[in-house]
């Protein structure tokens, strides 16, 4: 669900944003639209290196590409499992073809969000405030109109 | 003295008495003598013989009488005579002389002669009777005789009819207990082509084709030698080594002990029909194979078909993925050059503007992708040979690759050897070898190294690019070269599936060859061996 345009509060506290995208254009891109917006962003190029860096950089929220070479976001989730610092970080997949149907039933359980390729700027912010909400019961940024 | 005195004492015996004189007159009579006359003394006494009975001279006793009174001779005879009151009588006569003339002692007998007449009579009768009876016994004997005859005959006649017509019909012959042929008929002559002679006294294996397995034999003489019918067909051999087929059915003929003194065997020719029935399996397996064949063929074809289908799901799914990662990618740098509004971020602008191009090359090449696969598809594809210099445009294409290469920490290194001006279609050499480099970049990982080697003669040229990267599984293999094919270590990285299958047709146009060696994990090498003979067009 979109919430706002434009730009919109955020709290110092839930800032920090990690990317895993196996594509330079879009993890730079993504990166760099982020970091205008105000977020702290780091960003790994597969699953593993991922996990690596959540476990180094705490972000508060993941964006995870689902099909990379290597260690793709399957990869991520089950390697997330095994630490309960990553593993209670809300994670957004986006994904640019359709997913096996049972893959899509794990994830929707597993998922705080999806977004698929090609995204706007609006579609990814908004389902950033989406996740982040979620997860912090009685902190939500307040979207501007 | 009185006569009457004197015999007196003949008055009351029960024979007659009576004395005939020389008068011939009845001088005495005895009371039985008067009933035996039918008279009375005393209507006799004193009276002639002959007035009293009319006739007597012609009586038997007359003569014998007249001999008594006149030589006094004596005899005894039988008389036969009619009493006056018609019936017959018989009287056993003695006559003796006496003094006075005759005695006559008579005894009726009449009764006797009687039974005797009629004994007579009755045994006449009988014996008539039993003539008679013998006679219609004789005839009936007689007639019975001559039904038997002729039922005899006719029974006869009917059972040469039958015969006959067995004969005719089918083949038969008989055998005795041991098996020795003792009578054959004119169609098993034909059948086995041997002469009755031939046949007459040999044991019946002559026949014997050797087919049936010994069991079966066994069972057939166990069967009849227990005086059974036995049923079933049979293959025999003819004296010419031919080979026939019989309906048989085996009789035994049992003798009194109920055991078999010679076999009956009735067959009919079935040859025909088993040739037939070997024909109709024999074509029926046939169809069986080819019926299995088809199965096999239809199975293979349907499994093809699927995997052909799951390939183009995999395809369509891979092409949206392969449009939609630029799309992205051009998405977000255009939304990046919205927020580069100032005088002072040109340069963000430049770099995001460079982005989009290159994605939109990207698109374009992926395009093209599937666009030279359907004109190859279509043949409409030409060569067109020029004459060029090969390092240079292997070094173009590598320098294309290059950048990507160095993104990922790549070298490609370049050896070349040989007379190296060429003359081939330039245009699809360089497709080629874009396509085998970006694979290699592609599928190695990190920090490799990407090795090309051409070697050029009169002939041809080959080439071989040479990876360090995640290589092909074996079962993948015998795929790679298949259209939308993409190898299961391969599935998670950008691809189309539709780049070897394009690099091969090309090859195949350039009546070049393609082949690869590879190790999953170790690396993959890839030797292109393109014809570039001056004189060689298409």
């Amino acid at each position: 669900m979109i919430l706002g345009f434009g730009c919109f509060y955020f709290y110092r506290m839930k800032n920090r944003i990690l990317i895993i995208e196996d594509n330079e254009a879009i993890r730079e891109n993504t990166t760099e639209l982020l970091q205008l917006k105000g977020f702290q962003v780091a960003s790994a190029k597969n699953g593993a290196d991922g996990f690596i860096e959540a476990r180094k950089f705490k972000p508060h929220l993941v964006l995870c590409d689902m099909l990379m070479p290597d260690s793709d976001g399957r990869e991520f989730l089950k390697m997330a499992k095994t630490d309960p610092h990553v593993a209670n970080v809300p994670v957004v997949f986006f994904s640019a073809g359709s997913l096996p149907r049972d893959a899509q039933q794990v994830l929707i359980k597993v998922a705080n969000g999806f977004l698929k390729k090609p995204f706007s700027e609006n579609e990814l912010l908004g389902i950033i405030q989406e996740a982040l909400h979620k997860t912090t019961g009685n902190q939500p940024p307040s979207p501007a109109a | 003295m009185n006569p009457l005195e004197k015999y007196q004492l003949f008055d009351n015996i029960l024979e007659g008495v009576q004395v005939i004189d020389r008068e011939w007159k009845y001088c005495y009579l005895n009371s039985a003598a008067a009933a035996q006359a039918q008279s009375s003394r005393e209507n006799l006494l004193g009276k002639k013989l002959t007035d009293m009975y009319p006739g007597v001279e012609q009586t038997a006793a007359f003569p014998h009488i007249k001999k008594c009174l006149e030589e006094k001779a004596g005899c005894q005879m039988l008389n036969h005579f009619i009493l006056p009151d018609g019936k017959e009588g018989w009287f056993e006569l003695r006559m003796q002389s006496v003094e006075e003339g005759v005695l006559i002692l008579s005894f009726d007998v009449t009764a006797q002669k009687q039974i005797e007449h009629q004994l007579r009579k009755s045994n006449q009768e009988l014996e008539q009777r039993i003539e008679e009876k013998t006679e219609e016994l004789r005839h009936t004997h007689n007639r019975l005789s001559r039904e038997l005859e002729s039922r005899l005959q006719k029974s006869l006649t009917e059972t040469a009819d039958y015969k006959h017509a067995l004969d005719e019909s089918c083949i038969v012959a008989i055998t005795d207990q041991k098996g020795i042929i003792k009578h054959v008929n004119d169609n098993f002559c034909r059948i086995s082509k041997y002469a009755r002679e031939e046949l007459l006294g040999q044991d019946h294996r002559i026949i014997n084709s050797g087919y049936h397995p010994k069991n079966f034999i066994r069972d057939l003489w166990v069967t009849i030698a227990n005086g059974n019918i036995w049923r079933g067909e049979f293959k025999n051999k003819a004296k010419d080594g031919s080979y026939y087929w019989v309906d048989t059915t085996i009789v035994p003929f049992l003798n009194e002990k109920g055991k078999p003194y010679q076999y009956l065997a009735i067959r009919s020719d079935i040859t025909a029909r088993k040739k037939a029935e070997e024909e109709l399996i024999r074509v029926n397996e046939q169809l069986e194979n080819k019926v299995r064949e088809r199965t096999l063929e239809l199975t293979l074809a349907l499994e093809r078909e699927k995997e052909l289908n799951d390939m183009k799901s995999r395809f369509v799914s891979m092409a949206s993925h392969e449009f939609r990662t630029p799309l992205s990618a051009i998405l977000s740098s255009i939304t990046l050059v919205e927020h580069y509004t100032g005088a002072d971020q040109a340069d963000k602008r430049a770099k995001h503007v460079e982005r989009i191009k290159a994605s939109v090359k990207n698109l374009t090449n992926i395009l093209d992708e599937f666009l030279s696969l359907e004109k190859l598809e279509q043949g409409k594809v030409e060569i067109q040979p020029v004459v060029f210099d090969l390092k240079e445009a292997i070094e173009d294409a590598i320098g294309d690759i290059d950048s990507l290469a160095k993104r990922k920490g790549q070298h490609i290194e370049f050896r070349c050897e040989g007379e190296t001006e060429v003359f081939q279609d330039r245009r699809i050499l360089r497709n080629v070898m874009l396509n085998l480099l970006s694979n290699a970049v592609k599928y190695s990982r990190e920090e490799g190294t990407i090795e090309v080697e051409a070697i050029a003669d009169e002939r041809e040229v080959r080439i071989a690019v040479k990876d360090h990267g995640i290589g092909i599984p074996e079962d993948a293999q015998q795929h790679l070269f298949e259209k939308f094919f993409r190898a299961p270590n391969a599935i998670n990285i950008q691809g189309t599936g539709l780049g070897l299958n394009i690099v091969r047709r090309y090859m195949e146009l350039l009546q070049g060859t393609i082949t690869f060696t590879s190790r999953e994990n170790e690396g993959t090498t890839f030797f292109l061996t393109i014809p570039t003979q001056r004189n060689q067009t298409k």
